[in-house]
């Protein structure tokens, strides 16, 4: 009940500061509109120090197996405000209005104030985007996510466990990148709340699953992460990188308070244009792997069970796309494929094997704005199959 | 559908060869890179780049150093890019 009172607070909250955000933002996007028109000489960043940014996309989904068979299933609208407040002090927050599951909600993606230090240390702190393997920083926007879906496991849904941190938590980061000869090499250092481990008393079902999307510690242990990524290349083409995220998890003065979660990820993203195919092509790839301390709970009759409680998700998407050729339509189509798989522990009440595969084509209209089709075939762990077919028409501005 | 899985694998996996190949071909070093080689490398790395004439000076200013903390982009690179995008819009 009081965690239940306690959530509808912090609800209300993040509604009255969407609200607020609304209302400052509003002025200054007029003001931001006249100022696109007047400001073009060298330098003028005295004049405009805020810009406002973000995306919008609606989605609609075919599901022939299903008694609903089309539906339009989601909006989405991120308004996000970046600030340059001085030229060490930087400003960044989105808030994102969806209709999830039917039903309509406000969260504030991210709030954070980064302080450039020196050359290479920048302290961020607020509502951060985890730097664990690459995707929620970097892929998960709509417009830049060129599938109309997520991969399976990387985003934080409620009621779902979270293989390592996906979404965003609240925290400090250190990040920065240097040069090593003609290679690169960047890192994030983080402290957050860290993890939540679901005990299980109200919903057996998820006994064991972990969370991470901790707003309000439930311990006085943070989590502490690292992610570090290494460019070889001197032309940028291709990254690697390896992330840890170690956390207590259970709730403090629990049975649980010293379970501990370690998650481990790698992340690879390259990219090419292939001259003689006039061809640009698009690699992104990310697996996670959760170990979390073995633990009895309870199951729906009240008989006690443990089990080894290790997870893994994983993606991999390819994309196509032939921009250099001359035909002005062919050359705005991008093809993609991504496998995704998302292996549960095995005898946790939610565990087991679902992998999915996506085929999906882009047509972009402009550099973020596009429509995006796929088909996605689904293999869920209790042995059955799934396929729905999904539109999204999205556009970052 | 074991065989579309078969093939994004497989493609990966021929991908990822060829990249290391491909990607050892000696390039310029970054420090002599102008801010237009580096614009054209460094930010379509996760999405397709805006043009510079999307946005004016003082728009860019704060863009610039919002991918910079955003993307772990180095002082210079980034500081190169701003320049350049400053010139071309
Ligand atoms: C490592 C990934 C990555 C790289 C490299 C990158 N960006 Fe971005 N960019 C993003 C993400 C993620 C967003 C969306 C931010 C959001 O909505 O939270 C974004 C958004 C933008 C936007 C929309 C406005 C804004 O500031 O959010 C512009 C313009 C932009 N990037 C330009 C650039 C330029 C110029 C470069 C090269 C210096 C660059 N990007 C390099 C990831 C990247």
């Amino acid at each position: 009940m009081k965690k239940l009172q306690h959530s509808q607070r912090f609800r209300n909250r993040i509604k009255l500061c969407a609200l607020f955000i609304l209302c400052a933002v509003s002025p200054a996007l007029k003001a931001q509109e006249e100022q696109r028109k007047t400001v073009s000489t060298h330098g003028a960043s005295v004049v405009t120090k805020s810009v406002i940014i973000g995306y919008a996309y609606s989605d609609f989904c075919i599901s022939p197996r299903s008694d609903v068979k089309t539906n339009f299933t989601r909006i989405g609208f991120s308004p996000t405000m970046i600030w340059k407040l001085t030229d060490k002090l930087f400003f960044e927050s989105q808030v994102e209005f969806n209709t999830d599951s039917g039903r309509i909600t406000t969260v504030v993606e991210y709030a954070k104030l980064s302080y450039i230090y020196n050359k290479y240390i920048t302290i961020g702190m607020g509502k951060i985007l985890t730097p664990f393997g690459t995707y929620t920083e970097r892929f998960e926007a709509p417009f830049i996510e060129r599938l109309p879906n997520t991969p399976l496991g990387f985003r934080h849904l409620e009621d779902a466990p979270n293989i390592g941190p996906v979404g965003s938590e609240m925290g400090i980061d250190i990040r920065g990148g240097f040069q090593v000869g003609d290679a690169k090499m960047n890192y994030d250092l983080y402290v957050t709340n860290g993890a939540r481990l679901n005990d299980g008393l109200h919903e057996p079902k998820l006994a064991g699953a972990i969370e991470y999307e901790n707003f309000f510690d439930n311990n006085t242990n943070k989590a502490i992460g690292c992610r570090v990524g290494y460019l070889p290349f001197s032309n940028s083409s291709l990254e690697i990188g390896g992330s840890v995220n170690y956390s207590k998890a259970g709730d403090a003065k629990s049975v649980y308070k010293d379970i501990l979660a370690r998650a481990f990820s790698a992340d690879i993203s390259y990219q090419k244009a292939i001259i003689p195919m006039k061809t640009l092509l698009n690699i992104k790839g990310q697996i996670n792997y959760l170990d979390v301390d073995k633990a009895s709970y309870l199951n729906e009759l009240g008989t006690a069970y443990s089990f080894d409680n290790t997870s893994d998700i994983y993606y991999v998407r390819i994309s196509l796309r032939p921009a250099l050729i001359k035909n002005k339509y062919l050359k705005k189509v991008e093809l993609l494929g991504r496998y995704n798989s998302a292996n549960f522990a095995k005898e946790a009440l939610w565990g087991g094997l679902t992998t999915r595969t996506d085929i999906g084509l882009a047509y972009w209209l402009s550099v973020s704005t596009g429509l995006r089709v796929a088909y996605e075939f689904t293999n869920y762990a209790d042995g059955t199959t799934g396929e729905i077919y999904l539109v999204r028409f999205v556009t970052g501005f | 559908m074991k065989t579309l899985k078969y093939f994004i694998q497989t493609a990966f996996l021929l991908s990822l060869i060829l990249m290391i190949f491909d990607s050892c071909k000696t390039s310029l070093a970054i420090k002599e890179k102008t801010g237009s080689v580096l614009w054209s490398e460094n930010c379509s790395r996760c999405h397709y780049s805006p043009d510079p004439e999307e946005y004016n000076d003082a728009q860019w200013d704060v863009i610039a150093m919002h991918m910079r903390v955003r993307t772990n982009l180095t002082q210079e690179e980034s500081e190169k890019i701003t320049r350049f995008l400053q010139d071309a819009n």
